[in-house]
């Protein structure tokens, strides 16, 4: 589904690794765009892949199969040379903040360092911009002489994205950026994320294993299940109409005051824990673990199948109810 | 979308900084916190003064010997007496100081550059190379440092040059663990990525992110490495190994005064003294710098 407005666009995009000699599928086959100031949520267990996703997303790593196009420009096999000019436009904000800043960096001079990469502005001015950066995201001018262990994680957090924000970039990758956080700074943190991409108009790739938080934030969302896109929605649809087993689970997590007259409603737990990616299940990878599986998902393997407006399902009960 | 709640968006204190400071100067800081590590320090100093000029203020040369005097418990003209031969126990002791120096300092430097250029192109290159090196260091491991020591030192002789020699080649494989275990920490953490996505290259990365976060380590190591050039120096002494006499050293006076410690204590009191307080203060100094350039550790 290449989109000419999108901002980047997987297309059959895979990634997998060797390790010890294994190969390990940690993408596979996944297809979708980021429209240009939209937000795309990607949803998954640990090791589904959503992180590798965004790293491929801004060519931190490189594809083994497919192609990842930025603002109409395959990305996939540039060499780290010709990629490095482009990263101003493409940023990426990371799950743990403290590990992502140099330790012996004051946070004035991290935030100036991106900038100096890239020779943006005198010295003065990038001073001034450091200053004006520090207070958009909400932190003191101070700040900039602390060390990063003089902040707190939300604080951290505003750093990495002043970082990111300082190249001006038009696509962030938002690594899990809450996951790490008390529960009331989460929310601060998305907050000024949502306030930063209506004012710079950026668009969000959002990494989060909290539906919830995607539910927030997201214009689509993507569920994936050992790297497999197995539903894809725009986020009312999804909430409205979750079709896939894995979804529903999903959903199932998420703590909700019941509506008036709503029955109580029952959680599905899922059992087991996520197959190895080294061997993945025949047919569909989500049959050893789905409730409502039938003989035919241990030996085929479902299609991405459309079942309503831009909402696709790979699940062969979904397929025969379309 | 969900409507938006109302949130204070107060992130909280930052702490009062006066002024921007350099990593160095604020690791002074918190060094001069700790008394010990200072005390420290200033012996180590005292020390080092001592091995420049030592040989120049001794009142005589390390191989004079006086056989009316010997065995003299302290005088004016003997400040430390003379040991058996007849030597001045201060000149003994003051050109000790200098060649334990040297040979501890030149060992430490020579097995710290080895190991660190080698550890660091293990960590950044990896692959077959590391593979290799890491081996060798395995095996350095294996073999017990202070019996390779001897068996160098029996080779190549019982002076200055092969004692540093000796040092050296025990001494460099802990260096290049050390830091070839660092930079692969960070070669694969989320800062080298980050700094990845900033565009940085890879001199940049090298320079600005990847070395300040080894250096102060490495610091560290070269600081408790001196200390254990010393001990290892003065052991070989036990077994009749050490510097070749009539080249004095803390190990050879401590082994010989021990032969007759109750009729001619003060052959003991002075070198053992004097080389046990200076080992505390290298290993206080080492644990100060520990302490003051880690941030992370330091409250």
């Amino acid at each position: 589904m290449p989109d000419s407005d999108a901002i980047l666009t997987f297309d059959r995009v895979s990634k997998d690794f060797v390790v010890r000699r294994r190969v390990l599928h940690a993408v596979n086959q996944v297809s979708f765009s980021i429209p240009v100031g939209k937000t795309v949520g990607l949803v998954g267990e640990s090791g589904s892949g959503k992180s590798t996703i965004g790293r491929l997303g801004i060519g931190l790593l490189p594809a083994t199969a497919g192609q990842v196009v930025f603002k109409g420009q395959d990305i996939t096999r540039l060499k780290p040379n010709a990629l490095r000019p482009l990263r101003q436009s493409m940023q990426i904000i990371f799950q743990d903040p403290q590990a992502s800043l140099s330790p012996r960096m004051t946070v004035g001079d991290a935030i100036e360092d991106a900038m100096n990469i890239h020779g943006m502005g005198t010295p003065q001015q990038r001073k001034r911009r450091v200053e004006e950066l520090l207070e958009r995201v909400g932190l003191p001018v101070s700040a900039a002489d602390a060390y990063p262990f003089e902040l707190s994680g939300g604080q951290l957090q505003r750093v990495g994205i002043a970082r990111a924000l300082s190249l001006n970039p038009e696509l962030v990758v938002c690594d899990e950026p809450v996951s790490a956080l008390d529960v009331s700074i989460q929310i601060q943190i998305i907050q000024l994320l949502q306030d930063l991409q209506r004012e710079y108009h950026l668009s969000y790739l959002f990494i989060s294993h909290n539906l919830a938080v995607v539910e927030y934030l997201s214009d689509v969302v993507v569920v994936l299940y050992l790297g497999q896109i197995v539903e894809q929605a725009p986020v009312e649809e999804l909430f409205r109409r979750a079709t896939h087993p894995y979804t529903r689970v999903l959903m199932d997590s998420i703590l909700r005051v019941p509506q008036p007259g709503e029955s109580a409603r029952r959680f599905t737990v899922l059992k087991g824990e996520v197959p190895s990616p080294f061997s993945p299940p025949s047919g569909c990878p989500f049959h050893t673990r789905c409730p409502v599986a039938i003989d035919r998902c241990s030996k085929e393997v479902p299609e991405l199948t459309l079942i309503g407006p831009d909402h696709w399902v790979k699940c062969h009960l979904a397929e025969s109810a379309s | 979308m969900i409507a938006r709640i109302a949130v204070n968006q107060q992130p909280g204190n930052v702490p009062r900084t006066a002024r921007k400071r350099s990593q160095w100067l604020l690791a002074w800081d918190r060094y001069k916190q700790n008394k010990v590590a200072v005390a420290g320090l200033v012996w180590v100093v005292i020390f080092f003064i001592f091995g420049v000029i030592g040989p120049w203020v001794a009142p005589s040369s390390y191989a004079t010997t006086n056989y009316l005097m010997a065995n003299h418990p302290p005088t004016w003209a003997y400040p430390m007496g003379t040991d058996s031969l007849g030597h001045n126990m201060l000149s003994e002791m003051l050109f000790s100081v200098r060649y334990a120096l040297e040979i501890a300092v030149f060992a430490s430097l020579a097995a710290f550059l080895l190991g660190t250029i080698l550890g660091l192109w293990a960590g950044l290159k990896g692959g077959l190379a590391d593979t290799i090196l890491m081996r060798v260091v395995d095996f350095f491991f294996a073999f017990p440092a202070y019996f390779l020591d001897l068996i160098l030192v029996t080779k190549f002789g019982r002076g200055l040059g092969p004692m540093i020699f000796a040092l050296a080649v025990t001494g460099w494989a802990g260096y290049a663990r050390l830091i070839r275990g660092l930079v692969l920490g960070m070669r694969n953490g989320e800062m080298v990525e980050a700094a990845n996505a900033l565009g940085a290259s890879p001199l940049h990365l090298a320079r600005k992110y990847v070395f300040p976060n080894v250096v102060s380590n490495m610091i560290i190591a070269l600081a408790f490495g001196i200390p254990s050039d010393l001990t290892v120096q003065a052991a070989l002494s036990v077994v009749g190994m050490g510097l070749n006499p009539p080249l004095p050293s803390f190990g050879n006076m401590i082994a010989a005064a021990g032969s007759n410690v109750l009729g001619y204590p003060w052959l003991m009191y002075w070198p053992a003294g004097i080389f046990a307080i200076t080992l505390l203060s290298f290993l206080f100094v080492a644990d100060g710098l520990q302490e003051a350039l880690n941030p992370k550790g330091g409250s």
